[in-house]
């Protein structure tokens, strides 16, 4: 039977900070800044852990309260949007890790929300490179 | 004019640093007729700009007229500045393709731990450091073609590199001091950042920035004025009519953000330097009224970071760690921006006097 698909986090181009539970992700590359809720956070870390989109649906069935098919849907559409933005990877062969952070209970599931983050205006005005002067540097054009 | 050996002793020179060698040697060329010196004082340190004859004197200083200061001694950073137009020396021929151009203006291959190469294609500008001699290059094709926005904000790649080996960060943002220290208003391109700005222009509230300034970390998270100017669109003119008489660029006003050098219109407003005591986050709400409400740190690291980090070539890890403890220590706000400007400056000096009542200087 084939492995199941685990993932890792896209570093070194992608780094985190959790604040107050709420987690900041950054992609290096592109300078775009996310924010992810409590919720998302667990989806988050189960993929720093190296676990599978199984075991990351387990552990958020058992980390919150709900009905089964919305939190595994919830699970599934993040992790998604995560592989989407590059944040998250497929990890080949990697390990998982040891244990998880003592739970508090059961908590409420809502839907976990990335925002991204990302201020681009600057940049869209910047000109393409039109073409090089004598002296070799790119020129304005005319 | 005394310069730094230009190939010091030591391992072969990385392509940057070749490259950095070479720009300096040129300047010696374009230099011939005379060397033009301006002390600028930011945060307590002086920074040298020596400009290859005048054309680029007044494009480069007027939106840093506030920290002109008498040449004295050595400068913490030394700039070597000239334009192609005006000396008739070009920079060195790139060695690199024109796939090296990349967006945030880095030529890729080019940076290193201690050396910075930045090619701005929209004012045809290039920009070197080097972190290990604190020695920077600016060159521009011509002075008299450098356009307003970037005359409002002169320098700034260079002023990051520096303030990055000087335990401080230049931060992308509004900053507006009352009498107990300093708001910095963050958030992207249109949020209301500038426009809150102006409007509390009339108030007791003090002016320290619109756009760019400079976070010192220790020993307690301070904001410094970099440039003494304030841009915003032509609706937020008609909007506030005490700016129009301070318009720098009304030929352009429409397809340009208007432009205003307070040091020259206004100097009693500004202010150089505050302790901060707040990040607010403006938020176009829509409706006539304005309020703050808390935020999470998380929303002002990301609105600071974001913006900051997009704008300056270079920025990286380091942009997120050193910003960090900042929002952490500090209370993060949002500002519901309403139509009435007029309630903005009381909603900022309550909040100032409600955080403490350490005086701005």
């Amino acid at each position: 039977m084939a492995e199941p698909e685990r993932f890792r986090i896209n570093r070194p181009d992608v780094i985190h900070e959790i604040l107050d539970g709420e987690l900041v992700i950054v992609n290096l590359r592109n300078g775009a800044y996310y924010s992810l809720d409590p919720v998302g956070t667990v989806v988050w870390q189960e993929v720093e852990r190296g676990s599978s989109e199984a075991e990351i649906v387990a552990e958020m069935l058992a980390c919150f309260e709900g009905d089964a098919a919305v939190i595994e849907e919830g699970a599934r559409s993040l992790l998604a949007e995560l592989r989407r933005e590059d944040l998250v990877t497929a990890a080949e062969g990697a390990p998982v890790a040891d244990g998880r952070l003592p739970r508090d209970g059961r908590t409420a599931f809502a839907p976990p929300r990335l925002q991204k983050y990302t201020d681009m205006q600057e940049l869209l005005l910047l000109d393409p490179i039109h073409e090089i002067d004598e002296s070799g540097w790119p020129s304005r054009g005319t | 004019m005394a310069v730094a050996p230009l190939r010091p002793s030591g391992p072969p020179d990385s392509p940057a640093q070749a490259f950095f060698h070479a720009a300096e040697a040129t300047f010696e060329r374009a230099s011939r007729a005379g060397v033009v010196s301006r002390d600028l004082l930011l945060a307590g340190r002086r920074i040298r700009l020596e400009f290859a004859g005048e054309a680029l004197l007044r494009p480069l200083t007027r939106a840093l007229a506030h920290l002109l200061v008498a040449p004295k001694g050595e400068g913490d950073l030394t700039v070597l500045l000239w334009d192609r137009a005006s000396t008739g020396v070009a920079a060195p021929p790139p060695p690199w393709g024109v796939d090296a151009y990349t967006v945030r203006s880095e030529i890729a291959g080019y940076n290193t731990d201690d050396f910075h190469t930045t090619f701005q294609t929209d004012t045809q500008s290039l920009l070197l450091f080097d972190g290990a001699r604190m020695r920077a290059i600016y060159w521009t094709a011509d002075a008299a073609r450098l356009p307003t926005y970037d005359q409002a904000a002169p320098l700034r790649s260079i002023l990051h590199w520096w303030s990055r080996r000087r335990a401080m960060q230049m931060v992308h943002g509004a900053v507006l001091a009352g009498e107990d220290g300093c708001v910095l208003l963050a958030g992207p391109s249109g949020a209301g950042k500038s426009s809150t700005a102006l409007a509390c222009l009339p108030s007791p509230l003090r002016f320290l920035s619109d756009d760019y300034s400079l976070l010192q970390f220790e020993p307690e998270p301070r904001i410094h004025c970099v440039y003494s100017v304030a841009k915003v669109g032509a609706a937020d003119v008609d909007r506030m009519p005490h700016l129009r008489p301070m318009i720098s660029n009304r030929w352009e006003v429409g397809r340009e953000k208007a432009v205003f050098f307070l040091h020259e219109e206004a100097p009693e407003k500004l202010v150089g330097s505050a302790r901060l005591r707040a990040i607010v986050l403006p938020d176009r709400c829509g409706g006539r009224d304005s309020a703050l409400e808390p935020v999470s740190a998380a929303a002002a690291l990301v609105a600071l970071g974001a913006s900051t980090h997009v704008q300056l070539p270079n920025a990286g890890e380091e942009v997120l760690r050193r910003l960090l403890p900042v929002v952490r220590s500090l209370p993060c706000l949002r500002l519901r921006l309403g139509t009435d400007v007029a309630q903005l400056a009381p909603l900022l000096v309550g909040l100032l006097r409600s955080l403490g009542r350490s005086p701005a200087s």
